[in-house]
């Protein structure tokens, strides 16, 4: 049986961790398990770190990042993933939209009316 | 929360090693990924695999290859996350299967399920166009340049790999951002040696080929300068004089 915050963060993920993604980009490429050390270090926007995955995959399917080769100095050339220009635009809109959207929020949570 | 790899029979597997432990892993996302959309499934492994040999190595300790794919999380978990072959492909992406034809249950707690249609080529017709250089252009590049220029004096050597070098910079630089550097670098040397080449081969002694009474073809320096250096590039044999 899942718990009612489990569900909540389930749902809450479900809208806003692409967004996390492209967020956890913005500033350098990121490998894999950079990524996923990253947004999976409190267990909030990451169930397990392996489903960041199968998201990265959708998101360099819809041309929001994009991958390259860049080579490591630990062993063999890993994976990047960086923001393409969609993915810019993507995360310039979800910011602008963050922001009046978790007020909203915070304020029926306080104060319902 | 971790996931203890089964045979598909159900029974338990015991890996005696970190190494065993990760294919195994693998092999069971591998399956668990089975309805996924093909390229999704195909990205998701590799990206799964990258992580576990960043994390570990090559030969992990048995309990760090646990740790780590604890972190990762049960298979079903990830399979979960990745969009079924059938919303990728406009069908009812409720009507999933699993590996072994039973239903699929609900996606669990956590997960993400997109049901973004799939809008990327068919994988099932060829590997998806990839955006991804190899990083090898550029070192391919520069080897051949400065084998190029090392090979100078042999000049019929020299000109076809200081050509091959420079086509091989300039592809390289019309498709990545990356070791730009490396394939300038080539491209100066490729255009060094080329010259170089030449200009042995023109004015340094041009070389006739000249077909002996035995059938064989060997070199004899002459004075004919660029004419007759041209008549050898073009294959034509010319009797010495």
């Amino acid at each position: 049986m899942t718990s009612a915050v489990e569900r909540a963060q389930t749902q809450l993920r479900k809208g806003v961790l692409e967004y996390c993604v492209l967020a956890s980009l913005r500033a350098a490429p990121a490998y894999g398990l950079e990524l996923a050390t990253l947004l999976g270090r409190d267990r909030v926007l990451l169930a397990s770190e392996g489903t960041l995955y199968p998201l990265l995959s959708r998101l360099r399917t819809q041309g929001l990042v994009a991958t390259t080769w860049q080579e490591s100095t630990s062993g063999p050339p890993r994976r990047y993933y960086e923001l393409t220009d969609d993915g810019h635009a993507a995360l310039d809109a979800f910011t602008a939209t963050w922001q009046p959207f978790r007020d909203a929020v915070d304020s029926l949570l306080e104060d319902p009316r | 929360m971790t996931t203890d790899p089964v045979t598909p029979d159900g029974g338990a597997r015991t890996p005696q090693s970190g190494a065993a432990l990760v294919a195994q892993y693998l092999d069971d996302l591998e399956r668990a990924l089975a309805d996924a959309d093909p390229a999704e499934r195909a990205e998701t492994v590799t990206a799964v695999r990258d992580h576990l040999e960043d994390a570990l190595g090559t030969r992990p300790p048995l309990d760090d290859a646990r740790d780590v794919i604890a972190g990762l999380g049960p298979v079903e978990l990830i399979a979960g996350a990745a969009t079924p072959f059938a919303a990728a492909h406009g069908s009812d992406p409720r009507a999933r299967t699993t590996a072994h034809g039973g239903p699929t249950a609900a996606a669990p707690s956590g997960t993400v399920v997109d049901p973004t249609p799939w809008t990327g080529p068919d994988p099932r017709f060829g590997p998806p166009p990839s955006t991804e250089i190899p990083p090898r252009l550029p070192g391919v590049a520069l080897g051949l340049a400065t084998l190029s220029l090392v090979t100078s004096l042999a000049w019929i050597v020299s000109w076809p790999l200081a050509i091959a070098a420079i086509v091989c910079a300039v592809v390289h630089l019309t498709r990545s951002e990356k070791r730009r550097g490396m394939a300038w670098t080539a491209i100066g040397l490729g255009v060094l040696s080329f010259a170089v080449s030449l200009v042995i081969g023109l004015f340094s002694g041009s070389t006739v080929v000249e077909e002996t009474g035995q059938g064989l073809a060997v070199p004899v320096v002459t004075g004919d300068g660029p004419a007759v250096a041209g008549l050898v590039v073009a294959g034509s044999l010319l009797p010495g004089e």
